[in-house]
């Protein structure tokens, strides 16, 4: 049986193809390294779909998130893989960079670790290290440590 | 009396084998499974456990849903029912592949940061099968529509063209196999002894990075060619399976292989399929029923 209206669906597919093409196009602004296209915001939501950015950069660092509360007797290191095991393929959430890169969603971390007895602040500081191939042993030499936020407890 | 010839767009749009509707559809849903079990170990600790508020993600649906554990376990025990749908095939194939698909969406949405790649590669997947025959059975004798796989083929393309211009234009240490050897020293992503050990051989990792670049720049432009579709593909499996080995990257190469028989040029198809079913004739019977 023949196709039933062929051009339409030949101009639906070269849309579709479009849509890649702008989702493309934003992934490359969003790298910084296009120039951004009039009204980016609504294209990123847009286009969230259709682009593909896996492995692109190069990730010559581990990193972790460090997180203390401070007390009666001053700051305490809390081990956050411990107490939040959360974990899905990449790794314990609150590393994701968009989570911990972002105070707001830190917050509800910082408000949880609030609740321990005794506890007047909460701080998060980022360390990188760089990553030695070619062995196991991962030494963590020249690390880089960058407050992040800190949060009063209320 | 003359015969009219077909045009350009009706030529584009002649029937072709659709035998590879229900071999992707198989491979999908066993695909699937891999990917749903695989999420069953984590249901407790991570898509009913209070932390999970803290791992939000654009959506924001995790800070103000939060499942218990029986509603988790709930939409996951679903998701096996539309899968089992799916294997069925016949009326049952279309409706599982979305009650899965949903039931699926709805944990993860719970799990906003989650929501990669992977997962939005599976969007595109579930809508192409949606275009597809994957309904019917006894496809392999006979032809349908190219327009799910022409639909496939522009995803797909998308999909390799885009990764592969990424880190071939914007990234220059992909060129020279660096990227590549510290992506295999991920923390989460990565490890093992042979990972570690690659990583440390300069030569092995330019070329896996020069492979991965041909592959996934080269695949649009010559996976539409018949004589060479099967060879595309093969190294696409080749490529997903060295990831697959390298690096726990979910269910990304899986799901992505699953549908490589539509994508296949489909007379291609059809002749390796006439080739290699004498070899299994049992299994072929039973595939031609489904």
């Amino acid at each position: 049986m023949p196709e039933r209206l062929p051009g339409l669906k030949l101009f639906l597919l070269a849309g579709l193809a479009f849509y890649f093409l702008l989702s493309y196009r934003v992934a490359l602004a969003t790298l910084g390294v296009a120039q951004l296209p009039k009204g980016l915001p609504a294209l990123q939501g847009v286009t969230w779909l259709g682009r593909w950015k896996m492995f692109t950069d190069l990730r010559d660092e581990h990193w972790d998130v460090e997180a203390e509360v401070q007390g009666a007797s001053g700051w305490t290191r809390l081990d956050l893989a411990e107490r939040y095991p959360l974990h899905w393929d990449e790794g314990p959430g609150y590393l994701r960079d968009d989570y911990y890169q972002n105070p707001k969603r830190l917050s509800v971390l910082a408000a949880d670790l609030c609740r321990i007895p005794g506890t007047r602040a909460a701080r998060f500081t980022e360390v990188r290290w760089p990553k030695t191939r070619g062995q196991e042993a991962q030494p963590r030499t020249g690390e880089k440590r960058t407050e992040l936020v800190s949060f009063g407890c209320r | 009396m003359s015969v009219s010839q077909p045009g350009v767009v009706e030529a584009l749009f002649r029937p072709g084998w659709a035998g590879g509707w229900t071999l992707a559809r198989l491979a999908f849903a066993m695909a699937a499974l891999h990917c749903q079990l695989d999420r069953g170990w984590h249901v407790r600790d991570a898509l009913a456990n209070p932390h999970v508020v803290f791992n939000s993600g654009p959506a924001h649906i995790a800070e103000r849903v939060l499942l218990a554990a029986p509603a988790a376990w709930s939409l996951w025990g679903l998701g096996l029912v539309g899968l089992a749908g799916l294997f069925w095939g016949g009326r049952f194939a279309k409706p599982g592949l979305w009650v899965w698909f949903l039931a699926y969406a709805a944990l993860l949405a719970t799990c906003g940061l989650n929501v990669r790649v992977p997962e939005r590669f599976i969007v595109w997947a579930v809508l192409g099968l949606s275009l597809g025959p994957i309904g019917i059975r006894g496809l392999v004798a006979g032809t349908v529509s190219p327009l799910g796989r022409y639909f496939l083929l522009v995803v797909y393309g998308s999909f390799y063209l885009s990764t592969g211009m990424m880190k071939a234009l914007e990234e220059g240490a992909w060129w020279n196999g660096t990227a590549l050897s510290y992506d295999l020293m991920d923390r989460w992503h990565a490890g093992g002894w042979f990972p570690t050990w690659l990583s440390g051989q300069p030569l092995l990792c330019a070329f896996a990075s020069w492979f991965t670049i041909t592959f996934e720049v080269g695949f649009s432009f010559l996976v539409g060619f018949r004589r060479l579709s099967a060879w595309v593909l093969l190294a696409g499996v080749a490529m997903h399976l060295s990831i697959d080995v390298l690096m726990e990257v979910g269910p990304l190469g899986v799901m992505a292989m699953s549908l490589y028989p539509v994508l296949l040029d489909a007379e291609a198809g059809r002749r390796l399929w006439m080739r290699l079913t004498p070899r299994w004739p049992g299994m072929a019977r039973r595939v031609e029923s489904w």
